[in-house]
């Protein structure tokens, strides 16, 4: 842009000059041509108004002399010739009028979409957390379903298939007294033998089934008792260190129980370990569990699915998430496995269940 | 009074035989005098647009009217290259040779009625009217 102080006053003189002389179109152009000159310069309107009145004044100012009167048709010309200097403003304030309008029409669009965006989002971050609520609630049905399906079958094999053991176990004992053939009777001490294994296998599916009694014997006795129960089985070295000082509450502390259940199954069935280790501590308001073996392990990266598939880990997973908690598994080929898992103090309300009770009761009359 | 003037702009020199033209038929149909003045100013902006902006063209010059209204329509006609981008074309500040590009916004802002044509290579036809009574 040109320096808007350097006024072209001789040349607006001498245009005006020209056109007071011959007051034709093509004088009347160079009016034109200086205006758009002078707007392209940056120079203001004032400043363009300034320019005219003083080459007026050059002009006329000294010739207020009784000799020389102003013609009237030459103040009449010099407002032409000013009109026409002023023209490009005008129509640069029509341009600008009208690109104001489209920005504004543009901001306005644009404001609209972004609220429409918004409200969108808004609608569908609420369908996930509904879905997220759903899915929660449907594992923890899940979950709610198969401890009533476990007890249900405990019970089953509690009250029959133990009770028809035992009235066989008692039937050989008889036929044992009566039998005189030593021969006889070796046979029926070891077919009672198998009874008696019998027996005891489906006692300890019993007590695997069977909700542990947290609240009388506490999470840590319950997982003592089925650390010896493998130890006794596979003859590898167990520990247990119980930190807690509160118990979490019987939803979370089944959770952690079965949880416990599913890592002391792994080691059992898959770690070819000679020691397992159980540790509870209390950790942010919450119970921490580790379970940790030096077994063979495995590399969860190289059978991500299979394995958590293989080893019940979206089961702990989906178990711990029912109370608010959550399950890692790290693990290495040769390096053994450790299961951490981690439930709150507190378990977070099902919200739809209550909603439904609240309907219901309303519901009433 | 003709009703339909041709002129040629192939120079400077007839950019003033086009503001006489428009000068002259803007007072005949009583234009008011800043009317006038925006009239002018819009047939030099189309001229100086044929001299810059192509190797020059046409003006046609004649009386329009409506139900109780009179006017002028001008339409400026160029034989290349075409505008490809006429949209932009029409943007303040987009120019294809630096100057302030008001040029065409411009004689869309002081017309009543503004259309544009182009066709790459066959030119460019832009059509403007305005109307006595109207306000540009």
């Amino acid at each position: 842009m040109n320096d808007v102080r350097v006024l072209p006053l001789e040349r607006y003189e001498e245009a005006l000059e020209n056109y007071l002389a011959l007051a034709d179109e093509s004088t009347l152009w160079r009016a034109y041509q200086l205006g758009r000159e002078c707007l392209e310069s940056g120079l203001g309107l004032l400043d363009l108004v300034l320019l005219h009145l003083r080459v007026l004044d050059r002009r006329f100012g000294d010739t207020l002399t009784p000799a020389q009167v102003v013609r009237v048709v030459d103040i009449e010309a010099a407002s032409d010739f000013l009109m026409e200097a002023l023209a490009p403003y005008e129509m640069a304030q029509g341009v600008f009028r009208e690109e104001a309008d489209v920005l504004r029409g543009r901001t306005d669009r644009a404001r609209k979409a972004n609220m429409r965006y918004r409200r969108a989002l808004g609608r569908a971050l609420q369908a996930v957390d509904r879905l997220e609520e759903e899915r929660r609630r449907l594992a923890a049905d899940l979950v709610d379903a198969e401890e009533k399906e476990r007890k249900r079958i405990a019970a089953e094999v509690h009250d029959d298939s133990l009770q028809v053991l035992s009235a066989l176990d008692m039937r050989i004992q008889t036929l044992i007294r009566i039998e005189d053939d030593p021969d006889q009777q070796r046979a029926l001490e070891s077919a009672q033998e198998m009874v008696r294994l019998a027996s005891d296998r489906l006692r300890n599916l019993v007590f695997d089934l069977r909700p542990p009694e947290l609240e009388r014997v506490g999470l840590g006795a319950v997982l003592r008792a089925n650390l010896e129960r493998l130890s006794a089985e596979l003859g590898i070295e167990v520990e247990l260190h119980d930190g807690l000082e509160t118990p979490p509450p019987p939803d979370a502390g089944i959770v952690v129980y079965r949880i416990a259940q599913e890592a002391l199954a792994n080691v059992r069935r898959h770690s070819r370990a000679g020691s397992a280790v159980v540790i509870l501590s209390q950790q942010d308001g919450g119970c921490r569990m580790e379970i940790r073996d030096d077994g063979q392990g495995f590399d969860p990266a190289e059978r991500a699915g299979e394995s958590s598939k293989h080893f019940g880990l979206t089961v702990m997973r989906e178990r711990a998430e029912t109370v608010g908690g959550w399950v890692r598994v790290e693990s290495l080929p040769g390096k053994g496995t450790m299961v951490e898992a981690w439930v709150p103090g507190r378990v977070p309300a099902r919200a739809p269940d209550r909603l439904g009770l609240v309907h219901a009761t309303e519901g009433a009359p | 009074m003709a009703d339909r003037i041709r002129i040629p702009i192939r120079s400077e020199g007839d950019i003033v035989t086009a503001r006489q033209h428009a000068r002259a038929l803007a007072r005949y149909l009583d234009f008011s005098p800043s009317g006038q003045i925006r009239l002018v100013t819009a047939i030099t902006e189309l001229a100086r647009n044929l001299l810059d902006y192509s190797t020059g063209g046409e003006i046609l010059l004649s009386l329009a009217s409506r139900p109780e209204e009179e006017g002028i329509v001008m339409v400026g006609r160029d034989q290349g290259p075409g505008i490809a981008d006429v949209r932009r074309a029409l943007d303040a500040g987009f120019s294809t040779r630096g100057g302030m590009g008001l040029g065409l916004p411009g004689l869309r802002s002081l017309s009543h009625e503004f259309g544009m044509e182009s066709r790459v290579p066959d030119g460019t036809t832009v059509t403007v009217r305005s109307w006595v009574g109207g306000v540009a």
